[in-house]
């Protein structure tokens, strides 16, 4: 190409010192195509000294870019593109004070897109949480009288191609482009520019000649500008794509908004010259604009609120009496000394920090919520903290747990305070609230979390910008798993088998990859609050989202670079199952239970823990955790803790897991690779598990300062960087030499140090999700119908509603279906006709009845029980598919006979009133809904019918899918999955091998002849008569040997309730398959994955495996698979960190084709050999 | 004033100078010479066709037939078609 296209970006000559005054980056979210970091380095490599970062209706990218500034040697201007009168404006922040002003006016640019009037002061309203839907809200703007007030310490630019002077002057309409410059001009006056610009597009030349005159005639300045999209060439193709994609609109059509070349990049001085050869000080101008710039924006400093202080009383002087107050409280005078030096020692520090009032700000937020009778606990690396523990923000003693204070702080360490505090998420909302009124609207919002493009959706917009119907596009992306999008070459295969091979799907998968990392749009994270002493305007705009919530255009690591203060206000469903589960007991036992002076040591609880009935426990009921408890058998609170933090990436990928257990079980010995480790390492058996170890052993054992220690800490928990690695294991080892220790041994000890990779607890917030552990545990063994009825109320766990009622079944606990008569808006408790404390499945459990309606139904029942599907119809206004829901369900049988009875009356109904009210007859009252004609004699549900019913519209099944198919799969002999509780490990017979020191802490001798081996515990499971299976069904077939080992095929089929194949499984898959008799983890090896990958997506599947056994637990290693046919009530879909449940198969496929088992319209029995999907 | 403009789109041997902008062309057994560029743009567009990917670079002129005064100049718009492949004359406005 000739060279006056495309002139050399290293023009050796560089006519001119340059810089970019605006400048997009993809934080406009799809109006940029590259990110802050490749748009500095552009500009480094260009020689240019700044670069201005001005991003639409927003600062998003501004920590980011201000970063790569810094590390680049590159000056950065802060600025953002801003509508003002609906005419793009580039303000650019002179100083902090303009930066405040600059997110002022976003901040009332976006409340007002969203129907929210500021009050006439400027400030933000106390309530926000009733905006426009965000698909009617108009794009942000201010005003110029808004502008007008904020513009003192703004640089204002006349905003490029797309402004309104540019506009009008390339339509001829001098007038009006003098005006509007002069109109700007009064506003800004010495600071405003004009911007001239050539994006070699027809006409651009004669619009910048015109554009010239006019500010030359009218004694405004002018800066040359490129009207940056991109940083390279390169980028154009993506930024185009993303203009389709955020305008919805095919790459194929034309629009106005789409670049018509690739030249909107950060370019050279010398190619700009070519360009605009006509005004040399317009160039250089533009290194003065930048130099009048200077904002810092990340300071040295934290900011903390402000504490609600008494009277001349400081800060340090009531945070010292109120753990001196706590010490009295929680610690016996025999007990206080060691409490004492550590109360003391972390005080010091608190104080050298400056951080008394961030810890009396959270002890408020703490005592206000209980003081409210809202459960909630502190966790994370606070909880090592004796001060956060006496002022009663953490519930775990760091001196009885052995915790590390300066895991969470010391002198050291920069940044703000980790604290997290858990509440019960009902009532979440109710502390945000007071925290907003207690600290100020203005200092309080929600941090942002940036969604970038992942695998699913990356698909899903390049395919639809790229022409695909959305048939096919619906298609594509079901038929992937979720992942990053740059693994999408992974996927060729099945992308191609989808769309077909074409030069369109090579230039999908291209794209694709392209999008990694790129923003889609800003959301809310689930908890991180801000509390600021100053308006949060100072260092950021606020917005508010789709339902209310005010939230920072920053996500949590920018937040905290900033120096704001964040405190996680998590909302935990455990939380808030636990305090349901106690108001049940309360209400129907009677029976008061106090969690917070709950002793730790029931052995009813760890028998409970250890037999493997898990579900429904916080954090040990997913199948792992099942079967790391069968073989860690915990015994006592501290076994718990170490439980829950052996069940994390770190400890699973460093192999800390078999070595802690055999030496915890008394089958290996305990060593210590040298004398010094012993005291960091005894209570873990000499084995590394918790992150404060690794602070430890760095400090203590290889001599590294604290600050030093944090940081290879934090380097272990993150992404193996190997550069880094070795630099940590020089200082490491040379540090451990220093302390006498020989080299190998210190070499050994990094060794084992460096394979913790990936996130592993602290101790300290292990000891607190502990508790919540055992006191789940706790209510499950001693009050299971509240707590399942609770659970089922909050579903805090992982599995779905029909495991949860099995699970209550198998405990005795009777699951009764929603009722017109008797079911409330909540899970409630009641006594069934045998006297049995039944779980009572509410109104709202059925789909799509809102807790509105449901509250309706129950306010109408009080004058009197429904008596009819006619008598329910005029007494509560219900949505004709509400009602249907209702008689399918099974609530209106005890008005209606049975469920078909009722849908067909609940039509007749229906249309009847709905004729009434067209006919505007007033006769609704008179009128008989129901007459004798209208109710013929109707065949009754068939199973199949009855069980898709059920899962149709509440959830679950009042007979597990199965049974319908157990006659011909038990005729193919295939087995219950109880039947592998039937066979009993060799070591429960017999000692395992090497347990010469202790042996099994458990079973120590074989459970009785046909014993269930999942009722060890002694608790009971009385009344398990309805539905699901637990005692003894059957006895196990004449001579049958229950001392068989492990190992074992076996052949079993069922409903697929979760799928998962997590990082640290080097490929493997793990399903958990269930049936009538209770579930059972299956795990497939990789290269049977690959092989079987079309049946395991599948939501019913026979396996045949080798059965493995460890304590109470079971599970198969997969050996063959097959899809299993006519049966519903499983998932299909691909694995996942939560559980694989893409797509519940309700049975509608089935009940159309009469191919459910058990039917007489069934067709023939399963072919093991079929691969036909069902559906 | 009456401005007309006639399409031709069709193929002309450039000869450039030093900065690689045009001096003359051939067209149409005609030699003509510029005597000053105007305006110049890029058009780009379906980089997702791999066959249709088009870039044009444009150049507005006053050009003049060689035989002809340069008091009939007329403004003529040529373009560079891809990276240099080849020059078309795109039309010509009287």
């Amino acid at each position: 190409m000739p060279g006056f296209w495309h002139a050399s970006s290293t023009d050796a000559t560089r006519l001119f010192m340059f810089v970019h005054l605006h400048t997009r980056s993809w934080f406009s979210f799809r109006a940029g195509g590259s990110g802050p970091v490749d748009l500095v380095q552009r500009a480094a490599h260009l020689g240019q000294p700044a670069l201005a970062l001005t991003d639409r209706h927003g600062v998003y990218g501004t920590v980011r870019f201000h970063k790569a500034c810094r590390d680049a040697g590159v000056h950065a201007v802060l600025g953002a593109e801003v509508l003002v009168d609906d005419a793009p404006l580039v303000l650019l922040a002179r100083d902090a004070g303009g930066y405040r002003d600059l997110c002022q006016l976003l901040t009332r640019a976006h409340l007002t897109a969203a129907g929210i009037a500021l009050l006439d002061d400027g400030q933000m309203p106390p309530d926000t949480s009733d905006p426009l839907p965000t698909d009617r809200r108009t794009v942000p703007s201010v005003t110029l009288t808004d502008l007008a007030t904020l513009s003192a310490r703004l640089l204002c630019l006349t905003g490029g191609r797309d402004g309104h002077l540019w506009h009008c002057l390339a339509h001829r309409r001098y007038k009006a482009a003098q005006h509007w410059l002069g109109t700007l001009h009064d506003v800004f006056g010495d600071t405003l520019y004009v911007e001239l610009t050539h994006g070699l597009l027809p006409e651009d030349g004669r619009v910048a000649l015109r554009l010239h005159d006019l500010a030359t005639a009218e004694g405004v300045p002018l800066v040359v500008t490129n009207d940056v999209r991109f940083a390279t060439p390169l980028h154009w193709q993506r930024y185009d794509l993303l203009t389709c994609m955020r305008l919805n609109h095919p790459v194929a059509e034309p629009h106005q908004q789409r670049p018509r070349n690739a030249e909107a990049y950060l370019k050279s001085a010398a190619q700009l010259q070519r360009l605009l050869p006509f005004c040399p000080d317009a160039f250089e101008r533009t290194v003065e604009v930048a130099e009048r710039c200077r904002v810092d924006l990340v300071p040295e400093y934290i900011t903390p609120p402000s504490a609600n202080l008494p009277e001349g009383i400081s800060a340090n002087k009531l945070l010292v009496d109120l753990c001196g107050a706590g010490l009295d409280r929680l610690y016996q005078p025999a007990g206080q000394a060691a409490a004492q030096a550590q109360l003391h020692k972390e005080l010091d520090i608190i104080c050298g920090l400056e951080l008394e009032e961030f810890f009396l700000v959270v002890r408020e937020v703490v005592a206000e919520a209980k003081s409210r009778g809202i459960r909630c606990a502190g966790r994370g690396s606070a909880a090592n903290s004796i001060v956060a523990y006496l002022l009663g923000i953490t519930a775990v003693d760091p001196i009885r747990h052995n915790l590390l204070f300066e895991r969470f702080l010391h002198g050291g360490r920069k940044g703000t305070p980790d604290i997290d505090v858990d509440f019960d998420s009902d009532r979440r909302d109710e502390v945000i609230s007071w925290m907003e009124q207690r600290f100020g609207i203005e200092q309080t919002a929600m941090t942002a979390t940036l969604i970038t493009y992942k695998l699913r959706l990356a698909l899903r917009d390049v395919a639809k910008a790229l022409g695909w119907p959305m048939t096919k596009v619906d298609q594509l992306s079901q038929s992937v798993p979720s992942g990053l999008a740059r693994d999408v070459a992974e996927h060729r295969r099945t992308i191609t088998k989808v769309l077909g091979t074409s030069p369109l799907t090579e230039l999908l998968l291209l794209r694709v990859a392209d999008l990694h990392l790129c923003p889609r749009h800003l959301g809310l994270h689930s908890g991180g609050m801000i509390l600021s002493r100053k308006a949060l305007s100072h260092f950021t705009p606020v917005q508010v989202s789709a339902n209310g919530v005010k939230v920072v255009q920053f996500d949590k690591e920018d937040v905290e670079a900033m120096g704001l203060v964040k405190l996680d206000v998590l909302g935990l469903r455990m939380m808030a199952c636990l305090s349901e589960g106690a108001s049940l007991a309360q209400r129907h036992e009677g029976v008061d239970i106090d969690f917070d002076g709950m002793p730790l040591d029931d052995s009813k609880v760890y028998q409970l823990i250890c037999s493997g009935a898990t579900v429904g426990m916080f954090q040990i009921e997913s199948q792992g955790q099942m079967h790391l408890i069968a073989r860690n058998q915990p015994e006592t609170f501290d076994d718990l803790v170490a439980e829950v933090a052996l069940f994390r990436p770190g400890p699973l990928q460093s192999g800390m897991v078999h070595p802690f257990i055999r030496r915890r079980r008394g089958w290996d010995p305990v060593v210590y690779e040298h004398p010094s480790l012993e005291p960091i390492l005894r209570d873990t058996y000499g084995i590394i598990l918790f992150q404060e170890q690794i602070l430890d052993v760095a400090h203590r054992f290889a001599g590294m300062s604290l600050a030093a220690a944090d940081d290879f800490r934090s380097l272990m928990s993150k992404v193996h960087d190997p550069v880094r690695m070795q630099e940590m294991g020089v200082l490491f080892i040379a540090g451990a030499m220093e302390r006498g220790i020989p080299q190998a041994v210190a070499e050994s000890v990094f060794e084992n140090v460096s394979h913790f990779i990936g996130y592993g607890f602290c101790r300290s917030h292990a000891a607190a999700f502990a508790q919540t552990v055992y006191h789940s545990a706790w209510m499950k063994r001693y009050h299971p119908a509240a707590h399942m009825a609770a659970f089922m109320q909050h579903r805090p766990g992982f599995y779905n509603l029909m495991t949860l009622e099995e699970e209550a079944r198998r405990f005795g606990v009777p699951v009764l279906l929603p009722h017109i008569n008797h079911s409330g808006t909540r899970y409630d408790l009641t006594r069934d006709r045998a006297g049995v404390l039944a779980i009572r499945k509410p109104l709202t459990a059925v789909k799509g009845l809102s807790d509105e309606v449901a509250e309706q139904i129950v306010w109408a029942r009080m004058a009197g029980p429904f008596t009819s599907v006619e008598n329910l119809a005029p007494r509560v206004f219900l949505d004709r598919k509400v009602l249907d829901a209702l008689a399918r369900s099974g609530a209106l049988d005890v008005v209606a006979g049975n469920s078909r009875d009722a849908l067909w009356q609940a039509g007749v109904v229906a249309n009847r009133l709905a004729s009434a009210t067209h006919a505007d007859t007033s006769t609704l009252f008179d009128m008989p809904l129901l007459l004798p004609e209208d109710l013929p004699e109707l065949q009754a549900l068939t199973s199949a019918e009855r069980l898709s019913w059920d899962y149709k519209t509440h959830g679950a099944g009042r007979t597990h899918p199965i049974c319908l198919a157990r006659r011909q799969l038990t005729d193919l002999h295939i087995q219950p999955i109880d039947a592998c509780f039937r066979f009993v490990p060799l070591d429960m017979v017999q000692p395992a091998a090497g347990s010469g020191t202790g042996g099994t802490t458990k079973n120590k001798s074989a459970p009785p002849f046909g014993a269930d081996l999942r009722r060890q515990d002694g608790a009971t499971a009385a009344g398990s008569g309805t539905g699901g299976t637990t005692e003894n069904k059957s006895a196990p077939p004449f001579g049958a040997d229950l001392r068989r080992q492990d190992g074992a095929m076996i052949t079993v089929a069922g409903v697929v309730i979760m799928r998962q194949r997590p990082p640290t499984a080097k490929g493997f898959m793990f399903i958990t398959l269930e049936d009538e008799t209770g579930f059972l983890q299956c795990v497939v090896r990789p290269k049977l994955y690959k092989q079987y990958y079309d049946t395991l997506i599948q939501p019913s599947i026979i396996f045949r495996g080798q059965l493995q056994a460890t304590g109470g637990w079971r599970g198969i290693i997969v050996h063959e698979a097959w899809p299993l046919e006519g049966v519903f009530g499983g998932y299909s879909g691909f694995p996942s960190a939560s559980g694989g449940q893409d797509h519940l198969d309700d049975g509608a496929a089935v009940v159309l084709t009469g191919k459910a088992h058990g039917d007489s319209t069934a067709a023939t029995p399963p072919d093991p050999d079929t691969v036909r999907k069902v559906g | 004033m009456n401005v007309t403009m006639k399409s031709y789109h069709e193929p002309i041997d450039v000869a450039v100078g030093d900065d690689g902008l045009p001096r003359t062309w051939r067209w149409r057994k005609s030699v003509w010479r510029v005597l000053r560029i105007l305006d110049r743009w890029v058009l780009q567009s379906r980089w997702w066709t791999s066959e249709c990917a088009e870039k044009r670079a444009y150049l507005l002129v006053e050009a003049v037939p060689e035989t002809r005064a340069e008091s009939c100049s007329c403004a003529v718009e040529i373009y560079l078609k891809g990276d240099g492949d080849a020059w078309i004359l795109a039309r010509i406005l009287h």
